[in-house]
């Protein structure tokens, strides 16, 4: 079977797909929290006797959400990565991630992978746009991994030639 | 009536004479309209006229015949006439008929009736077209991302000059 490695645009669309999805998931989980520890404009609500422990849960929401603003998008990267080798936009664009070797992640590489993600964020996006010269369309983060990205469904089959491997 | 038809026919001598009917008595001329009346009433008669109308039928004279006459656009317009007169005819009696609403109605009752004690072909059939047809469309994304892979990566290696 032919193998063909996603190029820069299916690649940036699933990566928008997802991180609209985590934008979705943070915002809701975050607005559940505040509902249910009855944060009003900032403010936890006055404690009353059967609600102490929600006081006291509520007083540390300041710190709890810029933690799972990280922590929230490693846990689904990594999550799916391993389990399922896609994401939930890589899936919708029909993208699978791979080990170098073709073999499936594990979660070390998944890890190292997502924390490559955020130097090539920090590159200017320069990380991210090595994809269209690099040899088997590999970014910053997928060379430091060791990580490929394919193309899930029957592209080599389409017309264009793209960069292909056996 | 045929036993007072004038019959034409040639004289020995080459020449065109007329035979002037034979005067029929009343009695004659009732006696063979009773029997053409008879014969069209029996199964033979019937069997004639079936074996005659196959024959027309099958008749590539008849065809050609047909075909040649509505070539010609005053035959082929009055057909067309007529037709269009007869099916507004028909419509308009079936748009009036009480008897087609009724038809119409209980079909459409027995339908529904069938529909609700079996919802489960009507289901899966909604169920298979929506999966259809985000199937479509999730192809036709993967395709014009695909296509725009390459579009952009020949674009950038035209301009670095790289093959």
């Amino acid at each position: 079977m032919n193998i063909r490695y996603a190029g820069l645009v299916s690649r940036g669309a699933a990566r928008v797909l997802d991180m609209a999805l985590l934008a979705v998931l943070v915002g809701g989980a975050g607005w559940l929290a505040q509902q249910f520890l009855g944060v009003e404009a900032g403010h936890c609500a006055p404690a009353n006797a059967w609600w102490q422990v929600r006081r006291h849960l509520c007083q540390f929401i300041p710190y709890v959400i810029p933690l799972a603003a990280v922590w929230f998008p490693a846990l689904y990267y990594v999550l799916f990565w391993t389990t399922v080798g896609q994401t939930p936009g890589m899936a919708l664009l029909g993208l699978r991630l791979l080990r170098s070797d073709g073999g499936k992640v594990g979660p070390v590489t998944a890890l190292k992978r997502f924390l490559a993600v955020t130097l090539s964020m920090l590159t200017l996006g320069v990380g991210f746009l090595m994809v269209l010269v690099t040899e088997r369309r590999r970014t910053l983060h997928d060379l430091l991994a060791g990580t490929v990205v394919v193309y899930d469904w029957d592209a080599a089959a389409r017309a264009r030639p793209g960069r292909t491997g056996a | 009536m045929l036993s007072s038809v004038a019959v034409s026919s040639s004289e020995p001598d080459g020449s065109q004479g007329e035979i002037p009917p034979r005067p029929s008595s009343g009695l004659e001329a009732r006696l063979v309209d009773a029997l053409v009346a008879r014969l069209v009433e029996t199964r033979l008669a019937e069997a004639l006229i079936d074996q005659v109308l196959r024959a027309l039928m099958g008749s590539r004279t008849l065809e050609q015949l047909v075909i040649r006459l509505l070539e010609r656009s005053e035959v082929s317009a009055a057909v067309d006439a007529q037709v269009d007169r007869q099916v507004e005819r028909v419509l308009r009696a079936l748009e009036n008929s009480e008897v087609l609403r009724q038809m119409v109605r209980e079909q459409a009752d027995a339908y529904l009736k069938h529909l609700t004690q079996h919802p489960e072909p009507v289901r899966q059939l909604i169920q298979d077209q929506s999966r259809g047809m985000a199937r479509d469309i999730q192809e036709s994304v993967r395709g014009a991302a695909l296509d725009a892979d390459d579009v952009v990566e020949t674009w950038v290696h035209g301009r670095l000059g790289r093959s």
